[in-house]
Formats: C-alpha cells, structure tokens, sequence
C-alpha cells in the first residue's frame, strides 16, 4: 500500500501526521479521555509500554504543556456538514451544541482545537518500554521490561528521588500515582488464545506495577483484546477496581479485537498487598479474590443465577429488566447457561462505551483528499521488525541471481 | 426447570478448525494412530494409506472453552495440555473404543503450558515446561485417577514463546526455552522427594533477532564414536539455528557456574548493555553450530529427524508459510590444535535445505509430530486449514537416490556404459540425450543425437533403470538422429517423428522400428488423440494428429498399434495461416485443435477426407493451450461428453460446452479456474474413479506438479529446474501417487517415480485464512476468505454411518484483494465482492457428467470504480429486477457512498441507476426491502451504529439519487451484522454490533401494497452485553415455536435469542455454546429451514456446521 493511499484508508494515519503525533494512537487516549475525563486532577502517570511514544506525547502536551484538545482535533466537518443536511443525528444535538458546531466547523483548521492554559509544576510522568523513546519534554523515560521484578524498584526510583531499595519497606510507592496507562500488545502469532494469553500478561505486569504505585482512587487503562474468555479477566480486574469498563474509541478499528481497559476507582480488596513473589498473572490468586468477592455480593443479585442449580425455585425469576433510553428499549438479559461454564474462572462482562463523539473521523471509512494533497512522511519511522535482516538477505539474494 | 423457549437444542455436526497440536500412535496391533487437537477437543484418527473413508475413530471433549496445545503418548497414556490445563486420557479408551466412560484426570497449572513428557521410567510421573521457563512435577495415581501437581521448579522466570523438556536420566531433566526476546536457555532440573527440585543453568544462547517458537534437542553418535547434544531453535527473525549442548568438562568449572546469579537482561539487543568479560567468555561457546534461512515467513517449529548419513542428520521446519521443510545438517569437531580428546571440541556444522513440502492452504503450520522408525520416518503436520497431512519418508538406503523419493539423475555415459555395443563415434561430438517417451510405467524410449534408440527398463523407484540398445537397421540411423519427438500410442508401441518429416513405428515386443508415413515438413509435435478406438475386426488403433513447423495445417493419422499400419490418413484445411496448432483432441467425429496464441479451431470431416473448421474461436487466453480432452460422459449415456477441458499456459484450464446445432457449433465457456500453481498448466486427466476426479499437472517455479483439483491436494513436488525443458510424465489413472516424470537438466536425464503416495490427507481441510462471508442457496455453501478464493462446498448432512462432509466443489481465485461479502441469487448465480472496488458475477452450473465438479465461470466483471479504485465494497444486495430486464445490484463502499447498478448477463454489463452518499461513516450492510420504480428502498447500517432507510428521487438525467427516509440509532458503534425476515406486517431485524451488543428493530411497513410499500422503524431493542466481545455473525431462522435468532461473536460463544414477534414481549436468551471458530465471520443455513432439523454453518478461523433441534 503506498503512504498516500494509506492516508485515505486511514485517516488517523493522517492526521497523526498532520498533526504532530507520534503514531495514531494518539487518538485513541485522547478519546478516551473525552469520555472519562481522565485527566482531571492527574499529576502524577506511569505509561508503560510506551513506546513509541504517542501516549506520553499526549500527556507531555496536556498535562506538562497545558495544551486542551477538543473534538476538533479528530473531528471529520465535511461529516458533520452532511449530518446536518441530512438531518441524520437530531436528537444527538441540543441547539447549543448545534451553536458549538457551527463554531468549531468554522474554526480555523490550522489551530486543531488546541488551546493553552496554564502547565501544571507538580507534574511527574514516568514512560517505560523496551524499545528506545525518544526524548519528550517533562518526561523521564526507562528502558526496562514490564514483566521484570527489577523494573518495580527502577520505577519507583523514577518516581521518588529519595526512594531507596535498600531501606523502603516493601514495594509500595511512598508518593502514589493518579493514573497509570498501558497501551502494550505483542506481535501477535495468529494462534488467538496464545495471542490473548501474552497480551493479558502485558497486562497482569501492567497492573502488577499499578498496584504498586497507584493512590486509592486512581485510574488504569489498558489495551486489552476482545475475544474468547475475555470475560473472566473483566472479572478479575473489578477486584481492584469500583468501576470497569471496555472502551473502544472510533480511532480503534471495529475490524481489530483490540479495546481498552478503563479501571476507575482503585480500591483493593482489604488486606491486598501487591506482591512480586506472587507475580498476578500466573497461579490461581486472582481466581480465588473473584470468588471470595462473589461469596460476599448480596445474595439477592445471585438469586436467579441460582436458579438452575436447584437451590432455588424457578418462580424466583423475575421478568427481564428493560428500560428506554432514545425510543430503544434495554433489555437484560439473565445469562443462565453461562454456569455450565465456570470452570475456567468467574466471569463478567464488563459494560461497553463506543468513545469519540459521531462526527469522528472514521477508522474503517475511505476518504477521499484533495487533489493537490501531499503526502506527509511519518513523524516517527516504524520500529524495525525481527525479520529485517531476512528481508534484506532476501532482496540480496534476488539482487545475485538477476 | 421446563420453560417453553429452552427445548430448542444445538449440536455439532461437523468441525473444521485449526489443528493446534498433534501426536503419533503405532499401536501394538501395528495401526497407527494420529492424535490430533481440534479446539477442546482430542480427535484420533487411523492412518489408512491412500484410503479416504472410515479415518475418524474417536472425539473426546477435553477442556471446555480451550484449545488442546500438546499431546504426548507414552505408557499406554495420554498426556493432554492447553493453556494451563493438563488431562491424562488412557490411550486405549481412545483408539479401541471400547469403554466409553473413561475417566479423563484432570489438573490446572499456574501458568501457561508449553510441553509436557512422562517419565521414561516411573509411569505416574510427568513434568511440564510453562511459559515463565518453570518445570511443573506431576504425578498420576492410576487409582484414584488425580493428577497432583507439585510446585514449580525455575532458576529464572523469563517469558517464553516454547520449551522442550527432555528426561536424561530417572530424576534429571533438560529443560530448553526459547525467549520471547530471542534468547535460548538450557538448564537441569533434578527432581527431589516432595516435588522439589534442584536447579543448575547450563547455557544461555543469545544471536537469534526475534522470539524463538520452537527448540528441539537431540543426541547424536558422530563417526568417531563421540556423543554430542545438540540443540535446534527456530525464530521470527526467519532463522534455524542448531547449538552444541553438550556438557563438557571444562564449562562445569567455569563460566557456566558463574551464571546463575548473573541478571539476564531482558529485551533484545541485551547483550550490547552487559559486554562484560563473562558474556565474551561465554559469546565463545554460543556461536550456533549452524545456521539457515529457509521459510518466508515465521518459522513456527523444529524437529529433528533421524540420522541420514555419517555425520548427518535430517532437521524438519514448519511455518507460517504453511510449509514443511527438511534440512540436512552435516557436523563435525571443530580443528583445533592442542585438545587431545576429539569429543571435546566444539561443534561446527552446516544446514542445508533439502526438499519443501507444501501440503496445506493458506497460512500457519500450528502442529506437528513425528515418529521415528525403523524403515521411515512419520511426519504428521496440521494446519490453520484445519488439514492433517501425514507424510511418510523412507529412511534412505542409497545416498546416491537423495531421498526425493526414488529420483535418479543420468548422465549419457551412465545409460551407455551397460550396453553390450557401444556405438563407436568417429565425430568428436559427445552423445547426449536427445528425446524421450514414456511406453508405460515400466519402459521408456529414448533417442540420442548420435541417432541411438535405448529402450530403459524401469523398476522399483530406489533401482537404477537398466538400459538395452534397440538395433536400427543401417538406412535409418541417419534419420534418428534428426529425431525430434517420441511419442507412445499404447503400452507396446511408439512413433519416432523427425524433422525431415519421417514417422516411425516401434514396436517394443519385436523391438523392430519401420517407416509408417511421411509428412511435408518437419515433425515439431505428436498429439495422440485417442487410444481406445478399434477396426472392424477388433484391432486397437491410434488417433495421432501431427503438427509441422511453421504450418497450420496438421496431419491426421490413424494407426493400428499391433503393427502400425496406417488405416487411414488426412489433413487439416483451411485454418488461418497464423495458426499455430499446439494441443488437439476428438470428440466423435470432432477434431479439437489449440493455438499458441490461445485459438480453438473444432474441425468437421469432409467427403475429401480432409477436416475444415467448423467454428474458429478466441478463448480468453492468449497463451498457448497445452492440452485437450474430453470430460467423462455421464454413466449410462451412450453418446460421448458434450464438454470438453481445455489446459492453457496462462495457468488456467477451462471446461467448454459444445452446443452442436445443424450445420454449425458454439462454445460456451462453463467453467474457468486456475488451480494454486502455475503459471503454466501442461495438461490434466481424469482418474478411473467411479467419481472420477480431475488431476492437473504443470509447472510452479522451479517445480514439476501433479494436483489432484477435486480433492485439492498436491499429489507431487519434483524439483526440475522450471518449465523449460524437455519432459515426459506417465501416470496411473487409478493408482494416486504411481507416476514416473523424467526431464531434462544440464544435459542430464533425471526420472522421478512414485508407487503411491508418499503422503496423505489424514483430515482434508478448508482455506487457511480467516473466512469473511457465507452464503448458502440450501444446496451449496460458498465461503469466501482472507486468501482471497472463494470455494462452494457441498454439504453432506450427518447419517446413519456417515459423518457429516463438507465436499469442496469449485474454487476460485481472481480476487486478489480478501473477500467481504458472497450472494447468491437463486442456484445459478453467486456474487461477490471485496476491496479495491472488486465486484464479480459467477455462473454457476452442474455438469452433464460423471464429473462432479461445479462449472463456474466469471460472466460479470465491475468496472465502474473510482479514480484510484481503492475502496471496499463493503456489502451488496441482489434481486431481480422485476421487469425481468436483469439483476438489480445495490452496493455499499467504505467511503459511505451507495449505489444501485442494472446488472444484464448478455456482456455482463453494470448500468448504474441510482447513487447516494450517507455521513462519510463507512457502510458496513445494505439490504433491498421492496421495489418501486425498478428500484429498491434500501436499509442500510454503519460503523455509527446507525440503522438508515433510502429511498430514490429523480436527479440528473435519467439516473436517480437516494435521499434519507430515515434513520435511528440503535449500537453504539459499528453493526457488524444483520439478518432480517419477512414477518408479515414488516421485517425483523436482527443486528449484532461491535459493542457486545444484539439488536432487535422492527421496520413497519406503511402502505399495504408490495409495489408501492414504504417503510419506517416501529420499535427498538437491544440487548447490551450480549456477549463477551464483537457480534460478526447473525442469522434469523423461523421455527415452529416462532423465529430464533442466532448470533456468533468473538468470544467463541454462539448464542440463540427468541425473537419477538409483533409489539409482544422482549428478546431472550434461550441458548448458548462454546464454538471452536475463532474470529467468527458469519453465518449461514443449509438445507430446509422450515423443517425441524436445519443445520447451521458458523465460519471465520475454521468452519463449524451445527444442528438445530
């Protein structure tokens, strides 16, 4: 595919470039961050596997540089033009948003909705990876893997100057964090659950070292991948957490299984203590805090999921909840034929939100450019793959033979 | 609990899924078994050479929701793992069948497990290797049947992509892991009382580029009785590396010991951070023995095989390019002067590549096995194409014959030297081999150019052939050597054609060669056009047609092969000078005769005796047509196949009706394919199957290939060099894998022969990419994939002894972007479309012949696209036009424009009628509701999770554009699905979103009348948290008990919903099951829908067929 059809398949692509971002990712935690506000009240943030480094460009640029950006800045006007005219979207819009449209639509493009306010002094960002970032302004970069037990110290040294391994008692952050991010993935084999099995010990490392350093109340975000037996690490995570929600920003394709984990509100379970001896992804540790955190759930949610196991009359259920929201009826659905299947582990499905607003661009559209459009190249070239060297043997030796 | 709605069952019927493990089994009785992971499920297989029915023995469901990852039999046991789960299962259990209430034992690890081995002594006890580099002792009480894991044994915890453990002695294990950061460790677990162990590192290999995914260990006695380790890994970054790990004394004392408490940086590049004196130390000791680069993508594993030589050992590949590889690895000690003792130098060695087995379709060889054997070797391979090939490779007695399977290589001096007259030669010139025939499986003719004609006596396929000269008497030694084609018209005879225009007659029992004819030019080819037709008086003769240089006239003989009297004799007229004829055949009293340049002439005997041509013709090819034969006529019928199967260079092959009418003839194109190699196609037959099969053979690169195009198996690979060259190929109708290909190369003749099949198809399999879309007109699934082919499979439903069968009846590739969406429009036309604006008509017909393949051919190709054409044709919807003027093709792009075309078979030409754009959001489904005007009312969905009704107004000139109706919100991103059924009083819609969510949404139909309906959304509803992640797939089925909807998603789940009708009631769960189909596309039905058993076909990675009941 050459660069400029890319630019049409792919209009974050585009814009990353326009704009300045690393990698188009970029996007996906600042529509996060439209819907969760996850930047409110946040000094203090660990990015892990960070690389290349579009996330902590988003913070450096928001939190340290006190840059806002709005809808604007992902927003498709020409969508939001034809909206309007086809009158698509009424009751999406009250009359002052429409004001606000009209605003922003006549805005001038240059600016991308980005406003300055006052930087934030008390600001420590902490960026990890094992890929090489390069520098950003505020941000103090590691090279060091999640998954290591010597990456804790290393991490809270970066986050304390005065932390000391020697003398700290335990692993806990003297000064906690309000959020911690992941947007780590392996190169994935195609074998789904070995795929999902490596993805979800990026992200066990990930809340591993959170646990470590974030304060009660704080935030973590993750990619996850959406596929089979997703529901049991939902399940686990909201051990740790008030509120879990799957995202999936409008710059993630619907044709990828990737989402985001959004954790609100630490809370761990009394008594909690993050351990390395007892590394969370591995071993039935987090089984069991799910099914001790079952056992004291108030019996009447389990009522008619008990049901079917005898224990309790059939007349106990009751008729499925619906409620109306926007002329669609809600209905819930009582799953009971989920208990055949708990063998694996407990499981929950974690409520979904779609995030960036209707009039984003478009991650699975084609758009067309204008004609004289050029071509930007790539703020950040790709990280070279393993194979590189098999490739370039490879075009050497069809270089021989011709 | 008895509710009404929860009687509705589902169960599997048939599973084609990705094969993720395998295991080898010859069991006491001398059967042997394949044993083979198909999601949770243990599926054991007997290996039957060349017979197709009766493989499957038993399926057991293992683990539920997991996919099985290894198997290893050993003490009358299996030992069963995937993700961190372990079974032991009692092997007879499951290839004897007898007691099918076994007790499966089972365990949980704490971490994911990569293998697994019993002990070779003690029976009940194990070890597995996880993915953090742990051992995991395991101990099984045959009585109690638990499985008690101990704690896990590590001398460090890095994250591994594979491990191999190893017992070297009753309570020591080597244990080898390969990192997901390029790293490969070695180390010792000594097992204590209590399931303790006692750790000791040995080595840690750094220099591969990317995660390794297999490693593999091996003794071997090298030629000066010394033992070695060695140990194979495999990596993303392309690389076999193979490593010496032997244990010598002087490592003991020095840097391994250091080791252990050394920090091994993790990540890659590690070592450029700690280049301290220790790592240069060991950097010594860890260059690999040997290297190669071999597949084109990942290499997923490695396996060594057995010893194939002094020195040598054979190493097997498999990766994700779907192929198989076997390399040679030669080794030796290192010279180095100064250490006394041979065995204590390190190793040095080679790898080199020594065949390719390309068995299986698409991507990703996921499991292997391999067992080692007196005679051969057993190598079991399974795909993401959800195909287990077992292949057998003889353990070699001669090197000379290079283990291709009984290949031998000559020299004209290595054909001479046995003949009891050698020629002697004045001229200086040195004899090489001219041409060549095969007579039949045991004999092959070939003249030199020194005029010579030896007769090869061919046997067994590991014995050089023996030679005997053939005496020709004195007057026409001058015209053999201007011999320059041999070509045999039954088993006994042949026919020498020189360039002075000569044809000659040999006859192999007199071994006497006599002039039969001559021609008026140089004789450049010989198409034998038949064999089987007889005189009068019941003596075989042989059709033979004979092209001349530079003419396109060709010469027609008939000839008596007992004694090679000419009966009769004519001649083609009036052809077009440019003419050049390359390929004939008859059918009747019909010549059929092929062009270089892609012509087909059929030709009608004259009162002159002569053939005029009756109908000339362009086909769609250009390129030369290679071969001509008739289809097998339909049993039972007397007259001859009205089709014919043309092969062309352009690597296609065609299948033609002749629609003979009085006075003149047409060709109808029915069917055009091309088969997965090529480019050039050299010709094809059919086997003597009561169902026969069609069997192509050409050339892939550098490769000679047989493809048996029914079953869509590779039947041989024979490595000649590419298709320019002189060959020969002989075969057996009836015996799969009995052929002899002889060639030339450099001068040298090569002959490659088979007895029978040096592989075979323990389980056949299906694309080995990702299917996107289904689509069934009740009697045929198409499936179209990521690989861009689209297949019709015919689908045999379960029965009384017969499993359920999914018969792959046409393949087609002429996409060359992935598949989105398959339509059929009644049972003759099927469309499909994909990106970069890619939009086909296939006519699909059946054949009058025993043949049972589908005719497919492309009548309609989409041409109106954009400037740069790169958009997807998301999805379309087809019906006919009501006027019957043609097919109304509606279609949804990805930059959210719609457009309506008038699709007429006559030139398969697209009118577009109607055109419309939505918010810029890419369409993701667009459905005709009703006509009006000749043009649909649409509904269509997006990635905004909007649902949108249009209709048509009039624009410029006579074209319309579609406006908005309507349109409501109901996901909150992208409807990957939708399904919708007429219920009467409006249409049910049952969508499936990327947001977990199913949706109900019923379109109330305003205006009674169906030519003048109109439409609007009476009501909402949707199910959040339907499921655990993307719905890809729905369906709506009508039950007696009211619709059923069904829908498939991402989390390997399907789940059936009772579907309101009207304003009553809500949506509910009735069903849900684990499926074994990953990254699910869609869904389909078969068969009758209205009767009480449908089956119902989930798709994406793998294929599942399931009936409802």
């Amino acid at each position: 595919m050459g660069k400029s059809s890319k630019d049409k398949r792919d209009a974050y692509y585009r814009l990353a470039k326009e704009q300045g971002w690393r990698a188009r990712s970029a996007f996906k935690l600042l529509q996060l961050d439209e819907e969760f506000d996850l930047f409110s009240n946040v000094s203090r943030v660990v990015d892990l596997c960070a690389a290349p480094g579009s996330w902590s460009q988003v913070l450096s640029r928001v939190l340290i540089k006190g840059e806002k950006f709005g809808r604007s800045a992902w927003q498709d006007r020409d969508a939001k033009v034809r909206q309007q005219m086809l009158g698509v979207f009424p009751e999406a819009f009250t009359a002052e948003q429409k004001e606000a449209i009209e605003k922003e639509t006549s805005h001038d493009a240059a600016q991308n909705g980005v406003e300055t306010t006052a930087a934030n002094p008390d600001v420590k960002i902490v960026s990890i990876d094992l890929q090489p970032i390069s520098p950003l302004a505020g941000i103090t970069t590691l090279r060091a893997d999640i998954t290591h037990p010597a990456t804790v110290p290393l991490l809270l040294s970066a986050l304390d100057p005065s932390y000391d391994p020697a003398t700290a008692a335990g692993t806990q952050a003297q000064h906690p964090v309000d959020l911690v991010l992941s947007d780590g993935a392996p190169d994935v084999t195609g074998l789904h659950d070995l795929d999902i099995y490596v993805q979800s010990q990026l992200l066990f490392a990930a809340l591993n070292l959170a646990l470590c350093v974030l304060k009660p109340g704080g935030k973590f975000v993750a990619k996850i991948f959406r596929g089979r037996n997703v529901d049991i690490l939902y399940a686990q995570l909201k051990i740790f957490f008030e509120k879990v929600i799957v995202a999936k920003p409008r710059s993630s394709r619907a044709s990828s299984v990737e989402a985001f984990i959004v954790c609100l509100n630490f809370r761990p379970p009394a008594g909690f203590h993050a351990s390395l001896e007892e590394p969370l992804g591995v071993g039935q540790r987090l089984d069991r805090l799910v099914k001790e955190r079952d056992m004291q759930l108030p019996i009447v949610a389990e009522a008619t999921m008990q049901s079917n196991r005898g224990t309790w009359d059939c007349s106990v259920k009751s008729a499925p909840a619906t409620s109306h929201e926007g002329g669609i009826t809600e209905v819930e659905v009582y799953d009971e034929t989920e208990g055949n299947h708990k063998e694996n582990g407990a499981r929950w499905i974690a409520p979904f939100i779609a995030c960036g607003d209707l009039s984003a661009f478009d991650s699975d559209a084609s758009y067309q450019l204008p004609e004289d459009y050029v071509s930007l190249d790539p703020v950040q070239p790709p990280i070279a793959p393993p194979y590189k060297r098999a490739l370039e043997m490879r075009a050497g030796q069809s270089k021989t033979t011709r | 609990m008895v509710h009404a709605t929860t009687q509705i069952g589902l169960k599997r019927d048939l599973s084609h899924v990705p094969i993720t493990s395998l295991a080898l089994y010859r069991a006491p009785s001398g059967k042997l078994f394949v044993f083979a992971g198909e999601d949770s499920d243990l599926v054991v297989y007997e290996a039957k050479n060349g017979q197709h029915k009766g493989r499957l023995v038993s399926r057991t469901s293992v683990f539920t929701d997991q996919p099985i990852h290894g198997i290893h039999v050993r003490h009358g046991r299996v030992l069963v793992w995937g993700f961190c789960h372990v079974a032991i299962l009692p092997v007879e259990s499951l290839t004897e069948m007898h007691d099918p209430t076994f007790v499966i034992a089972r365990a949980t690890a704490p971490d994911w497990i990569y293998h697994g081995s019993f002990s070779d002594i003690d029976t009940s006890v194990a070890v597995l290797a996880t993915a953090h580099n742990e051992v995991i002792p395991l101990e099984y009480s045959s009585i109690t049947g638990e499985i008690i894991l101990s704690a896990a044994i590590a001398p460090s915890r890095p994250m591994l992509y594979s491990a191999h453990l190893t017992w070297i002695s009753n309570d020591t294990i080597l244990v080898a892991g390969g990192t997901v950061f390029g790293h490969v460790v070695v180390w010792k677990c000594r097992l204590k009382e209590g399931g303790r162990g006692i750790t000791e590192t040995l080595f840690n290999f750094e220099g591969h580029e990317g995660s390794i995914f297999g490693v593999d260990i091996c003794t071997i006695t090298l030629s000066d009785g010394s033992t070695a380790r060695i140990l194979a890994s495999c990596s993303d970054d392309r690389t076999i590396r193979v490593w010496d790990i032997t244990e010598r004394e002087e490592d003991s004392t020095q840097s391994r010991a250091s080791q252990p408490t050394q920090v091994i940086n993790t990540g890659f590049g590690g070592n450029d951070i700690n280049d301290d004196d220790s790592t240069q130390e060991s950097s010594k000791r860890s260059a690999p023995v040997a290297a190669a680069m071999g597949h084109a993508s990942r290499i997923w594993g490695v396996k060594f095989g057995k010893s194939c030589g002094e020195n040598a050992m054979s190493v097997y590949s498999f990766g994700e390019d779907a192929t198989a590889q076997r390399w040679r690895l030669q080794i030796s000690h290192a010279a180095s002067a100064g250490e006394a003792d041979v065995g204590a130098r390190p190793l040095t060695g080679k790898l080199s590549h020594s065949k390719t087995f390309s068995l299986h379709n698409g991507k990703h060889l996921w499991s292997r096995a391999m067992l080692l054997e007196d005679k051969a070797v057993l190598v079991a391979t399974g795909g993401a194409d959800s195909q287990i090939c077992l292949i057998e490779e003889p353990t070699l007695v001669d090197e000379r014959l290079n283990g291709l399977g009984g290949a031998v290589t000559l020299d004209t001096d290595d054909i001479l030297k046995g003949l009891v007259s050698p020629l002697k030669s004045t001229t200086p010139a040195k004899e090489i081999i001219s041409r060549y025939d095969f007579l039949s499986h045991d004999h092959i003719l070939i003249t030199t150019s020194l005029g010579r004609l030896v007769l090869g006596h061919l046997k067994d396929a590991y014995f050089e052939p023996e030679w005997e000269q053939i005496e020709v008497a004195e007057e026409l030694r001058g015209d053999m050597k201007l011999c320059y084609v041999v070509k045999s018209i039954t088993t006994t005879a042949a026919l020498l054609g020189t360039t002075s225009g000569n044809i000659y007659y040999f006859d192999l029992s007199s071994r006497e060669t006599k002039h039969v004819a001559s021609m008026p030019g140089k004789i450049i080819e010989m198409n034998c056009l038949s064999s089987k037709s007889r005189d009068e008086s019941g003596n075989p003769l042989a059709e033979v047609l004979v092209f001349l240089h530079g003419r396109a006239e060709s010469h027609y003989l008939e000839i008596d092969v007992s004694t090679g009297d000419v009966r009769s004799q004519g001649q083609t007229k009036g052809l077009d000078p440019r003419f050049v004829p390359t390929a004939a055949g008859k059918v009747n009293d019909l010549l059929i005769v092929g062009s270089r340049h892609g012509w087909l002439s059929i030709l009608d005997r004259k009162q002159d005796g002569s053939y005029y041509p009756i109908l000339d013709m362009a086909t769609r090819s250009r390129d030369t047509i290679t071969a001509i034969l008739p289809l097998p006529p339909k049993s039972g019928s007397q007259q001859a196949s009205r089709y014919i199967l043309v092969t062309t260079r352009d690597g296609k092959y065609r299948i033609y009706e002749m629609d003979r009418q009085p006075g003149s003839i047409l060709l109808h194109l029915r069917h055009e394919t091309s088969p997965p190699f090529g480019p050039l196609i050299a010709g094809a037959w059919f086997t003597q199957d009561k169902v026969p099969e069609l069997v192509l053979y050409g050339f892939r690169s550098k490769d000679f290939v047989i493809w048996n195009e029914t079953r869509r198996e590779e039947l041989a690979t024979i490595e000649c060099g590419g298709a320019h060259r002189t060959f020969q190929l002989t075969y057996s109708e009836s015996i799969p894998g009995r052929y002899r290909f002889a060639f030339t190369k450099t001068s040298k003749l090569s002959i490659s022969s088979s007895d029978h099949m040096a592989h075979e198809w323990v389980k056949a399999g299906i694309h080995g990419r990702e299917i996107r879309s289904l689509s069934s007109n009740g009697r045929y699934i198409a499936t179209g994939a990521e690989d861009t082919t689209i297949r019709i499979w015919e689908y045999q439903c379960i029965g009384e002894d017969a499993q359920a069968e999914l018969r792959c009846v046409a393949s087609m590739k002429t996409h060359i972007t992935g598949l989105q969406k398959l339509v059929w429009l009644g049972d003759d036309y099927l469309f499909s479309s994909a990106g970069n604006e890619e939009f086909f008509v296939w006519k699909v017909q059946n054949l009058e012949s025993d043949y049972k393949g589908l005719a497919v051919v492309c009548e309609g190709v989409f041409t109106d696209k954009s400037a740069d054409a790169d958009l997807r044709i998301m999805d379309f919807d087809v019906c006919r036009s009501d006027d019957g003027s043609g097919i109304v093709v509606t279609m949804g792009f990805s930059n959210s424009v719609l457009r309506t075309y008038r699709y007429t078979s006559d030139g398969g030409r697209f009118e577009l009628l109607a055109k419309g754009t939505y918010t810029g959001a890419c369409l993701t489904q667009t459905r005709h509701l009703s006509m009006r005007d000749q043009l649909p009312i649409l509904l269509t969905a997006s990635t905004d999770g909007h649902l949108a009704l249009w209709r048509t107004e009039p624009d410029e000139g006579m074209q319309r554009k579609y406006v908005l109706d309507q349109v409501v919100s109901l996901h909150q991103n992208s409807i990957k699905s939708l399904d919708m059924m007429d219920s009467g009083e409006g249409y049910q819609v049952f969508t499936g979103g990327d947001d977990n969510s199913v949706g109900v949404t019923l379109l109330g139909r305003i205006s009674g009348s169906t030519d003048d309906a109109s439409w609007t959304f009476s009501r909402r509803s949707i199910v959040r948290n339907a499921h655990a992640a993307a719905i890809a797939g729905v369906l709506l089925v009508r039950r007696r008990t009211g619709v059923v909807g069904i829908s498939v998603s991402n989390d390997q789940r399907v789940k059936l919903w009772r579907i309101p009708s009207g304003g009553d009631g809500n949506v509910e769960l009735m069903r849900g099951e684990c499926i074994g189909v990953a990254d699910a596309g869609d869904i389909a039905a078969v068969g009758g829908l209205e009767s009480d058993a449908a089956t119902v076909v989930f798709a994406g990675v793998g294929l599942e067929a399931w009936s409802l009941q």
